[in-house]
């Protein structure tokens, strides 16, 4: 049945002669130089998986002896939703109950609406969720270092646990040592991460917000004690201020909500951080890029989302302000880049067929450079892409300094490489096949040559390549091509909590297709086929 | 019990009549009925412009279409721009209203209820015939859920005027980033608003009130009018009087809470 692989590496992230690399719950650190691990940090939440993994693979044997089911509920074995899903649905099916279904955050949302085949009402969902998850909650949810960065004198990490929305603080002492500073859980699951300029965390999430937070949390901060806010008010309103019927059903849902105590304490508990933590700006979208910018002297915070927006913000402390946006994308955006040299330019790409290349400040586009066309290189059925990573690098040549794009997409095997040309044109695409789907790329710059990529790879279950791969790089008439590969001796840490069956894998590492919109929904209120996500129809129109 | 079915029939009915000669009949509410709440965060099957330079108007504003030369302009120009925006417009009562009110401008509701936003079209459409040569031409209504989609519409600084009338209460805590006023979404309305331009805000849910209040005072980019200078403003009382929910409060004998916020020019930095 489901053969168990290793999980790959999925994030990579270099500073100087160290390379962070990231799989499942563990960060390694390994020399550049001679490619040997330096050093391994895991997340508490490795060991409960190693132990859970280890028990239940025991209950399996037991169930095979004694011919117990052959698809016993197989722990961690996910067939069609991704662990973030099942977790998020714990904490979701608290308040179910009340007129109005409770609307899951943005991100839940989408698997919802896309994963096919699941019509019906949100509330029902929820319920069948919590059955199942119950069911088969006996490993605890995978971790998952879903970011890698770190602030620009590199004495600083900052990792992402997906799974517990956690962000990690580490000091570096500049040979390859992590010393954990802190974690902070974030109210949402974060979708992307960036230092500023000024050592300031910034923090984009699934929900659309966008926070940021010190790099170093002040052990003395406390919450502000909130005088009488709207939010603290149990009953925000009572029968005599109320007047159509449809407040009135809503109200009256309250009411009932807060006889029940524990769900409105739980309301509050996701409301409230223990540490600094301001709202930048929001989008009511999934977030799946930020950036941060500079152009003229004045710095830029540059967020998108599912819903095709780019924004364009200042930076804090005038995050609230929309400078502009760049529109034109018609599918979901998977991410961002501002080439290298060239920061009047941000390139994007997601479910389209096309990379965008704009003058973000003026938000205009200046030209389209087709992904498709090149994926096809590789093999003639692909009919679309999911851009999951967009990349710059500069090359040293004869000519000056080049400066090229890297896109990689989800589940094909290749890094495609543009010449950014000085009229804003993606030229001489590129094609640099690889032994495995790309996840995550880095790129390391080299004194006086052409810089190096790193490819954190899923190599899949039949190949037993590597997962990470250090390429050399060559130019023929500025198209970019490999010249050598070299690795890491990766396979000095085998331990059982990173060994998964590859559907789990799949469900861990594979989120970028997720983001497109399935359409066909039906319209709202007509007849027969209402989308999940509608809101309970016994609210009917007011008289 | 107005089915489903039969509610479907009578738009069709309504449609059909439309295409013969005659007088325009107003369409009738209680077909165009639809269950009361729409997620704001899941994916309808909405239309919308990539950017608002995609935006074809002419349909909703056929005499503004700007003529001559612009046959090969595609989507075609109107002479002006939509400048005041009804977000959660419902039935229509308050564009209805300011149609004649503020003649010289392009006025536009958004509602995010298919049915409900197709009956204030019909309802439109009917009036233009009912007063050719009259006022309505200036009014048009499309669905859309503006709290993803506004900037798809409408270009920085280009409206004058956003009301924001009796919006869905969202009780409960968790909800909150439901709520059409939002720190985050005030963003939006700031960018879509031209500096001097007027955020009107009105419920019957005093909590609602503060909470709008609150969030629209803390947003830097705003400041509320006082109480005379709301007064004076022409559109608050026809946000007061002429909304459907502004009447059944009426009738209801309930109490209305209003509030007016001007965009602030942008600080230098
Ligand atoms: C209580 S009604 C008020 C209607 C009208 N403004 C009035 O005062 O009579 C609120 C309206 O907002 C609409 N609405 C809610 N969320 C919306 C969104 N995100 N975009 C557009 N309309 C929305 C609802 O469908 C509903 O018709």
């Amino acid at each position: 049945m489901s053969v168990n692989v290793q999980i790959p590496y999925s994030q990579v992230h270099a500073l100087g002669d160290i390379l962070l690399a990231a799989r499942s719950g563990q960060l390694h650190t390994y020399s550049l130089t001679d490619g040997k691990l330096i050093s391994t940090w895991k997340h508490p939440d490795v060991e409960k998986v190693a132990e859970a993994v280890n028990r239940v693979a025991e209950e399996k044997e037991v169930a095979l002896a004694t011919g117990a089911g052959e698809d016993a509920p197989m722990a961690d074995d996910d067939k069609d939703e991704p662990p973030a899903k099942r977790q998020k649905m714990l904490s979701e099916q608290e308040s179910s109950v009340s007129i109005t279904t409770d609307m899951p955050p943005a991100d839940v949302v989408d698997r919802e609406s896309s994963s096919n085949g699941q019509k019906g009402k949100g509330k029902d969902k929820a319920s069948r969720s919590r059955v199942r998850v119950e069911g088969r909650a006996k490993v605890p949810d995978r971790p998952l270092i879903t970011h890698l960065t770190s602030t620009a004198d590199k004495k600083h990490v900052i990792a992402v646990t997906g799974h517990d929305k956690a962000v990690w603080v580490f000091e570096h002492d500049g040979q390859g040592n992590l010393e954990e500073l802190s974690s902070r859980i974030m109210p949402k699951r974060p979708s992307s991460i960036v230092v500023g300029p000024d050592s300031m965390i910034i923090c984009a999430d699934k929900f659309g917000d966008v926070y940021s937070l010190p790099l170093t949390p002040d052990p003395n901060w406390k919450a502000p004690v909130v005088a009488k806010t709207v939010t603290e008010t149990p009953i925000e309103a009572n029968e005599f201020t109320v007047h159509s019927r449809r407040n009135r059903r809503a109200l009256e849902s309250q009411q009932l909500q807060a006889k029940k105590k524990p769900n409105n304490e739980q309301d509050k508990a996701t409301d409230a951080p223990a540490f600094e933590l301001t709202l930048l700006l929001g989008h009511v979208s999934l977030l799946t890029a930020l950036l941060v910018a500079e152009r003229e002297g004045r710095k830029y915070i540059i967020t998108a989302d599912r819903d095709e927006h780019i924004r364009i913000s200042r930076y804090i402390p005038q995050a609230h302000i929309i400078e502009g946006y760049c529109l034109g994308h018609k599918d979901f955006i998977g991410d961002l880049v501002i080439p290298e040299q060239r920061n009047d330019i941000l390139i994007s790409g997601g479910g389209e067929n096309e990379l965008f290349v704009w003058d973000w400040l003026a938000g205009n586009l200046a030209s389209t450079a087709s992904v498709l066309n090149l994926a096809q290189q590789i093999d003639s059925t692909i009919t679309k892409v999911a851009v999951s990573g967009l990349h710059s690098l500069v090359y040293p040549s004869e000519s000056g300094k080049l400066t090229y794009v890297l896109a990689i997409c989800e589940g094909i095997k290749a890094i495609f490489s543009w010449l950014l040309t000085d009229d804003n044109r993606l030229n001489h695409p590129g094609v640099i096949q690889l032994p495995g789907n790309p996840l995550d790329l880095e790129i390391i710059p080299v004194e006086g040559g052409p810089p190096k990529i790193v490819a954190a790879m899923d190599p899949g279950a039949a190949t037993p390549a590597n997962s990470i791969n250090i390429f050399t790089l060559n130019m023929n008439e500025e198209r970019l091509s490999v010249d050598n590969i070299t690795t890491v001796e990766e396979n000095t840490v085998q331990t059982s909590d990173i060994e998964a069956t590859e559907d789990v894998v799949r469900g861990l590492l594979y989120n970028v297709e997720y983001l497109r919109k399935k359409g066909g929904g039906g319209e709202d209120g007509e007849g027969g086929d209402a989308p999940a996500t509608e809101v309970e129809a016994s609210e009917e129109a007011q008289s | 019990m107005v089915t489903e079915g039969k509610k479907k029939a009578h738009r069709a009915q309504y449609q059909k009549s439309k295409a013969q000669d005659g007088l325009a009949q107003l369409p009738r509410k209680r077909f165009y009925r639809q269950r009361a709440h729409a997620n704001p965060f899941s994916d309808h099957t909405l239309t919308y412009p990539a950017s608002p330079d995609a935006m074809d108007w002419s349909t909703y504003f056929p005499d503004y279409v700007q003529d001559s030369a612009s046959d090969d302009v595609s989507p075609k120009r109107l002479t002006k721009d939509v400048e005041v925006v009804d977000i959660g417009c419902g039935f229509g009562g308050l564009l209805m209203a300011l149609s004649p009110l503020l003649p010289d401008k392009l006025m536009l509701g958004l509602e995010i209820r298919s049915q409900v936003t197709a009956y204030v079209q019909e309802k439109i459409w009917a009036l233009r015939t009912q007063n050719p040569g009259g006022p309505y031409q200036n009014a048009a209504c499309l669905r859309a859920n503006t709290m993803k989609f506004l900037p798809n519409f409408f270009r920085k600084g280009q409206l004058s005027k956003i009301f924001i009338c009796f919006p869905d209460p969202h009780f409960k805590a968790r909800k909150h980033k439901a709520r059409i006023i939002s720190t985050t979404l005030n963003s939006e309305y700031a960018y879509a608003l031209r500096p001097g331009g007027i955020v009107y805000t009105i419920t019957d849910v005093k909590s609602l009130h503060e909470w709008m209040v609150e969030h629209l005072d803390a947003h830097p980019s705003f400041e509320r009018l006082s109480k005379e200078e709301e007064e004076a403003d022409e559109c608050t009382k026809v946000m007061m009087t002429e909304t459907e929910e502004g009447k059944k409060v009426t009738r209801n004998q309930g109490e209305k809470f209003v509030a007016l916020f001007r965009r602030l020019e942008d600080p230098p930095w």
